[in-house]
């Protein structure tokens, strides 16, 4: 038996970023094929914040920052949303010096550290050969970093956002646009009762497709995204439309959270920004709530419409994994476990056009994906489009680098 | 008979069945059924004059409408917060806005002699109130003028005096529960101190009770004002002992902190309230500086209340209508169905005004450790007050 003698390989696996459905199938799909393959995992915790905290003394207590995965512990871990690693923004190449472990601050005194020396040490120190991180764009840009630096990485997209460049999916939107529809449906006897405009602030960042989505589902009436500045008029005229025009005298608004007004920037929710330079969003559906309506009446025979305002937020994120995020999360785990097992390395596992593929890493840290306005959205009627079907992969936005 | 029913305050998860089992037993007794749409908005606004007005406020009620209603949360009559008794000038149809008309004192008109006017042209002999105390309130006005009414309480909050349960409390402590449920992965998964807001006005009671199916860590409640130092130091205890590494708490939208005031915003409506909410938000900026940890807030809010009503919401939203039906079948008028006890019966409507429903602070939270505290189960009704 390949588990009982000395490990053919030891592979290290976290989750960095914002956690989402869909993860733990991930880590359970890598654990279970490498453990059948002869490989031993090390789940390191808490994003890069486990490895980069690690003491390298046999005698200290590292259980804090990692521990060995076992069929069991990931069988059971894998039917649940969130990651049992658990997840953290830390970002070793830039660690603030409030940030620095303890034992490290002799050594790291600069206002901001880059503690990469350290991390590859920490790796030897536990034997790891290869190592697959899971996350979004920052995340694995610092896989990209490690990459550079000799270490053997493979990755796997995740955000909720479905923003992560190279891949027409990352793990957790399909749970997250699911959630999206299930919730703004269940909230659409409220609108109807209370005959209101309502106005949903989804998160998103800086890509619209958690609003476009939904919205194409037939989830809402209208949604603003944060690759348009919208006209705020023409959003209150279409509205008060869609409104008159429903028999239950009600409409819909899936605002993204980094949606901006025509001439007006992005709304932050506080004012501190994480490792990866990026600030909390939020608080643009307050503003298109309130604006909507002071501007209704006009349109509505001089008599405002009452609106519901509600943030969906993490509960978008919560619970469960879908059937898309507990496919795709086995077979991406799979799909890194064949790249290694043919040694190669430095790629990005994906879908693209409707397939299972893999792309060379750094196509994360060099393009962006947002949604392609003139393709995708109507900029008249702050909707999607809805044509050109034919040849078009599941979730219709692709990833196609320019 | 001719028996009109309407919808008011906020909706609810388990009015649709209630209006269904209504309409089913008035057409089986042999009445007849009239919906008036948008609370006593639909009263106020209906103008016999106009030939298009009955098609905007009114909706004659049979078996084929209801027949799937029951299906879905919310108010297929639709809502409103008119208060016909306090009528803003914003509120006041053109039709009552002739030439001589000006309000009874700056902005507020009573137009209750309108709303007799109009119950008589419809000739109706009874009406149906489903609202909580607001709604009921001005129904029992209408009592005490002389027509005949009968009164069912929901509310989402289960703050209506005279009634242990009102509809809608079910469905949205079981939403509470699953929501917290589901964002345990997230709090968990980043190690935070959650911060869950939940609707609730102000009563306690959907934050104690969701806190207490949910285990959750700690439960602020409205009747309580709390110190955010001493919550803090809670939360990381909680926080440092749970082998993942996190604490969740819930709080009211009406809670406030020790010294502190309701947080609230908008416009009043015409019951003279105004919209809570934000105190979470303000709370979790104060733990962060006190407990040097990271927060993620969520407003559960208009969720609470979204979608179809759980069994409870079923089962009170049938047998309330069927009470409703028992006391009009007996010319018992001026009565509010409730369920005291355990028991379903029925009080005089007038009880709304005799009290305040609060949660009962001694018997089921600690005001120490910020949680509910429930240990004399024995005689208390299914839903601990």
């Amino acid at each position: 038996m390949a588990n009982a003698s000395k490990p053919k390989g030891v592979i290290g696996i976290l989750t960095g970023g914002g956690d989402v459905p869909g993860l733990n199938p991930a880590i359970r799909a890598v654990t279970i094929r490498a453990i059948r393959e002869g490989y031993q995992v090390i789940g390191l915790r808490r994003g890069w914040a486990g490895i980069t905290e690690i003491v390298r003394d046999k005698k200290a207590d590292n259980s804090a920052h990692y521990q060995v995965l076992t069929e069991a512990v990931v069988n059971r871990a894998g039917r649940t949303g969130g990651t049992f690693l658990h997840t953290s923004r830390t970002r070793p190449s830039h660690m603030a010096k409030e940030a620095v472990p303890n034992h490290l601050k002799d050594t790291y005194k600069e206002e901001i550290n880059d503690l990469t020396p350290e991390v590859l040490k920490n790796l030897e120190f536990l034997g790891i050969d290869y190592l697959i991180p899971i996350g979004g764009d920052d995340t694995l840009s610092y896989g990209v970093r490690l990459y550079q630096e000799g270490m053997k990485v493979i990755a796997i997209p995740k955000t909720m956002d479905n923003d992560v460049p190279g891949t027409d999916y990352c793990i957790g939107f399909s749970t997250c646009v699911s959630r999206t529809i299930e919730l703004t449906n269940s909230l659409r006897t409220s609108a109807g009762s209370h005959e209101r405009l309502m106005v949903l602030e989804v998160f998103g960042r800086y890509a619209g497709f958690t609003a476009m989505l939904p919205t194409m589902a037939g989830a809402a009436n209208r949604c603003v995204i944060p690759e348009h500045k919208f006209d705020i008029e023409q959003l209150t005229e279409l509205m008060v439309y869609d409104r008159n025009k429903n028999p239950s005298k009600y409409a819909i608004v899936l605002v993204s959270e980094g949606s901006m007004f025509k001439g007006g920037e992005m709304i932050f929710a506080d004012g501190a920004a994480d490792a990866y330079g990026h600030k909390k969003l939020g608080g643009i559906g307050d503003l298109v709530s309130s604006e909507l309506k002071a501007r209704s009446g006009k349109y509505n025979n001089g008599k405002p419409v009452n609106i519901i305002n509600q943030r969906l937020g993490y509960m978008v994120r919560g619970g469960n994994p879908d059937a898309i995020d507990s496919i795709v999360p086995m077979a991406y785990g799979n799909l890194a476990l064949d790249l290694l097992l043919r040694g190669i390395h430095g790629r990005l596992v994906v879908l693209k056009n409707g397939r299972y593929d893999n792309m060379p890493l750094d196509v994360i840290a060099n393009n962006k994906k947002l949604v392609d306005i003139p393709k995708h959205y109507n900029t008249e009627r702050l909707r999607p489009h809805y044509k050109s079907f034919e040849m078009k992969p599941l979730f219709l936005m692709t990833s196609e680098m320019e | 008979m001719n028996i009109g029913i309407l919808t008011g305050g906020g909706d609810v998860p388990g009015l649709n069945p209630c209006i269904k089992a209504v309409v089913n037993r008035a057409i089986e007794d042999g009445h007849s059924i009239l919906g008036i749409r948008r609370g006593w908005g639909g009263l106020l606004n209906y103008n016999p004059a106009d030939e298009n007005s009955a098609a905007k406020w009114l909706m004659p009620l049979d078996k084929q409408v209801v027949r799937t209603v029951d299906r879905t949360g919310g108010t297929f009559l639709h809502t409103s917060r008119t208060n016909p008794g306090k009528a803003r000038a914003a509120d006041t149809p053109e039709m009552l806005r002739d030439s001589d008309w000006t309000p009874d004192s700056p902005d507020i008109t009573d137009f209750t002699p309108h709303i007799l006017e109009n119950l008589a042209h419809l000739k109706l002999d009874v009406l149906i109130a489903i609202g909580g105390d607001d709604t009921l309130s001005y129904a029992h006005r209408l009592h005490i003028e002389g027509f005949p009414i009968v009164a069912v309480p929901k509310t989402m909050d289960n703050d209506v005096f005279g009634t242990d349960y009102c509809i809608g409390f079910s469905t949205a402590v079981t939403r509470s529960v699953n929501f917290i449920r589901n964002l345990r992965t997230n709090v968990g998964s980043h190690e935070r101190i959650g911060i869950i807001e939940l609707f609730g006005r102000n009563s306690g009671e959907t934050s104690l009770i969701s806190a207490y199916l949910a285990g959750v860590d700690r439960a602020i409640i409205s009747e309580v004002p709390f110190d955010p130092e001493k919550l803090g130091a809670l939360l990381l205890e909680d926080k440092n002992s749970n082998p993942s590494n996190y604490a969740l708490m819930t709080i009211s939208e009406g809670a406030t902190m020790i010294g502190g005031e309701i947080v609230q915003y908008g416009e009043a409506d015409a019951y003279g309230h105004k919209k809570l909410g934000g105190i979470g938000a303000i709370t979790g900026d104060m733990l962060k500086r006190v407990t040097g940890h990271k927060m993620m807030y969520q407003q559960v809010g208009y969720l609470m209340r979204s979608g179809a009503p759980d069994s409870i919401d079923l089962m009170v939203g049938f047998n309330f209508a069927n009470m409703a039906m028992d006391l009009i079948q007996a010319d018992q008028f001026g009565r509010m169905v409730a369920l005291n006890d355990g028991k379903y019966t029925d009080v005089p409507a007038n009880i709304l005004s005799e009290g305040v429903k609060r949660v009962d602070v001694a018997e089921l939270y600690d005001v120490n450790a910020y949680r509910p505290k429930v240990r004399h189960v024995k005689d208390k009704p299914m839903f601990l007050y």
